[in-house]
């Protein structure tokens, strides 16, 4: 028994051929209507009443049928094998097609099918009124009608509600498989909208495809990538964008032929990341520093990093990243891509170790060890200045060179203390930071020839 | 890595005019080492001469020696001895007639000094010429002394003469 209003949309065409004028209301059950309405017009179904259809293009969504359908409401109302069951069946599979036959009262129907097919089968006299809310019928049934039936409505879905097949097309049920019938007048039939998806126009980023629309169901669209973009939607002819998902509520927008062009958005750099925060380099000495940089996300576009200095004189970079040291100083690398950077603090360290211009036995001097832009306290990758000399040095007597004496080096912290003989292996100075050590050279032995006495004292500077 | 460095110009100062140091400016960037000159100065120079105390001319020609021993001196200087007085430009010494009453004269005798044969007047009076580590060494040679000129007639007595010797230490 019917329970709802079920809503119907007939082509417009369709509706010409119906040799039924219905200028009155026809009732299938209760308070719920179905006529035809006036010839030339096309057909509705509201939830009370045949309504006239003045806007051709319109068609009903699933809310729509949800709306009269009892069994979505309420499952047990569904049970009876009713016309809103194969519209239940219609919503899940948007294969349902209805159909109007014309019969001879009193007549008997047959069904012939060519594969296991069943359809609903409803009989109504000449105004609509139905007579009989039929039953299911399958291939090889009979149906006696009354004596008023003049119509019957054929109810009918993809072989048994399989949504796999397509487009109903193959459910051929007309006058001819239905036996004792006249012209067949389609009702409703399921849309079938063609959608041409441009993934590839932009830039041949992404693959064109197509895609059918059955029925008032929504639909999954892909969603293609691109390098380097992001995908922003499907954009209808219509100039709507929809994301992957085509709903089933009526959008007249798509509810048509419709071809849809990807949109895409520039993924800009978000972050770029250096391998280093610091440096410390040395000056002057072609000291070099290659420097990384990572842009993330990893797709961007902007893949292009530019470097810069702020100060060239005294760390300059290249367009790879090669940094190469100046002058002693302090300098920020930049790594920029798009919007997005990230920087390096260099700190290019220089030294100045004074030495004496000359050393005399027995005499204190101080070795001032300067150091400048050394990183800071807690920073890895510090230079040590490491100032080196000879343990022992030889000085001659001048006037007679085969009297030499052996002087040691000794080295103090503060001059006032002890001096310590420099031991085997052991810098005079080994500091990551400006200092001041003592030296000196004291004899091995008394030098007791009256005389002036000569030699030489290496110092050097390592860097390491 | 580590890189050899320069440590820059040195500035040469007199040794006995530095009282603290004296630095170079030593902004490195790249080299190797510095060689710094190391100096030393020892004054203790120091020896002995030996002058015989008294000296006696003869008859004949006779010598004597001026020596020097523990002779430590600087390599660029010398031990000069000579004879500062009591040596004439002759190179003679005149020995005179000791206690001889007032009123009466005083007869004398001389003697004439040379060193290689030649008079010392000749030389400045060097008699001894020492360098560091010539102990003992007269570079000069012996003193000689010529005989005296006595004769029969010579006045008996004791002839004295006194000479004075001067040692300088001196630079080559």
């Amino acid at each position: 028994m019917i329970k709802k209003i079920i809503q119907i949309i007939a082509a417009a065409a369709l509706v010409i051929l119906m040799p039924v004028q219905a200028a009155a209301a026809a009732y299938w059950s209760g308070s719920s209507v179905y006529h035809p309405d006036k010839q030339g017009v096309s057909w509705g179904v509201t939830s009370d009443r045949i309504t006239k259809i003045t806007s051709p293009g319109r068609v009903y969504s699933v809310s729509d049928i949800d709306g009269y359908s009892a069994y979505m409401s309420d499952e047990e109302e569904r049970i009876g094998n009713s016309i809103e069951d194969s519209f239940y069946w219609y919503n899940q599979s948007r294969l349902a097609y209805v159909k109007l036959f014309k019969v001879k009262a009193g007549s008997e129907v047959s069904f012939v099918f060519s594969n296991e097919f069943y359809v609903y089968c409803a009989e109504f006299d000449q105004t609509f009124h139905m007579i009989e809310d039929g039953d299911w019928m399958a291939t090889g049934d009979k149906c006696k009608l009354s004596s008023k039936t003049a119509w019957i409505m054929v109810v009918f879905r993809q072989v048994n509600g399989d949504t796999s097949l397509g487009g109903g097309v193959d459910t051929k049920v007309d006058a001819v498989s239905i036996k004792n019938s006249e012209a067949a007048y389609v009702v409703f039939e399921p849309f079938k909208y063609n959608f041409k998806l441009n993934g590839g126009r932009l830039n041949g980023g992404a693959a064109d495809y197509s895609k059918q629309r059955l029925g008032v169901n929504s639909i999954l669209l892909d969603t293609p990538s691109r390098a380097g973009y992001k995908f922003a939607g499907w954009k209808a002819d219509s100039g709507k964008i929809y994301r992957n998902y085509l709903p089933a509520e009526y959008d007249k927008g798509i509810f048509k032929d419709t071809t849809f062009t990807a949109q895409w958005t520039e993924i800009k750099a978000a972050d770029v990341s250096l391998d280093k925060e610091y440096a410390i380099m040395e000056q002057n000495c072609g000291d070099t520093l290659k420097l990384t940089a990572k842009i993330s996300p990893s797709d961007t576009l902007d893949k292009q990093i530019t470097w810069s200095s702020s100060n060239p004189e005294t760390a300059s970079v290249d367009e790879n990243g090669l940094v190469t040291a100046g002058i002693t100083g302090e300098a920020v690398i930049t790594a920029a891509a798009g919007n997005a950077k990230a920087e390096c603090h260099i700190y290019v360290m220089g030294f100045e170790v004074s030495v004496p211009a000359s050393c005399e036995i027995n005499k204190k001097y101080p070795i001032k060890v300067n150091v400048y832009n050394n990183g800071k306290d807690g920073m890895t990758g510090r230079k040590r200045v490491i100032v080196d000399t000879e343990q022992n040095v030889s000085v001659s007597r001048v006037g007679d060179e085969t009297v030499k004496y052996n002087v040691s080096a000794e080295v103090s912290k503060t001059g006032n203390g002890n001096f310590l003989k420099l031991a085997e292996g052991s810098y005079l100075a080994d500091t990551t930071d400006s200092a001041t050590i003592y030296y000196r050279l004291v004899p091995d032995n008394d030098i007791n020839r009256p005389g002036d006495y000569k030699g030489n004292v290496n110092f050097s500077v390592l860097i390491d | 890595m580590i890189k050899r460095i320069l440590t820059g110009v040195l500035a040469l100062v007199l040794i006995m005019s530095v009282s603290e140091a004296a630095y170079a400016a030593n902004i490195t960037t790249d080299g190797g080492t510095a060689s710094v000159p190391v100096t030393y100065t020892v004054d203790n120079s120091a020896f002995e001469i030996t002058i015989p105390a008294v000296i006696r001319p003869s008859d004949k020609e006779t010598s004597f020696k001026v020596g020097a021993e523990l002779v430590n001196i600087r390599p660029d200087e010398y031990i000069e001895v000579s004879i500062s007085s009591g040596c004439d430009s002759r190179s003679m010494v005149i020995m005179k007639r000791q206690n001889v009453p007032a009123g009466k004269p005083v007869s004398t005798l001389e003697t004439q000094f040379c060193a290689g044969g030649n008079p010392i007047g000749g030389n400045g009076y060097i008699v001894g010429h020492f360098e560091d580590g010539s102990n003992i060494v007269n570079s000069i040679g012996d003193i000689s002394m010529s005989a005296v000129n006595a004769n029969e007639k010579t006045e008996a007595g004791d002839y004295l003469a006194t000479i004075e010797f001067k040692v300088d230490l001196k630079k080559k």
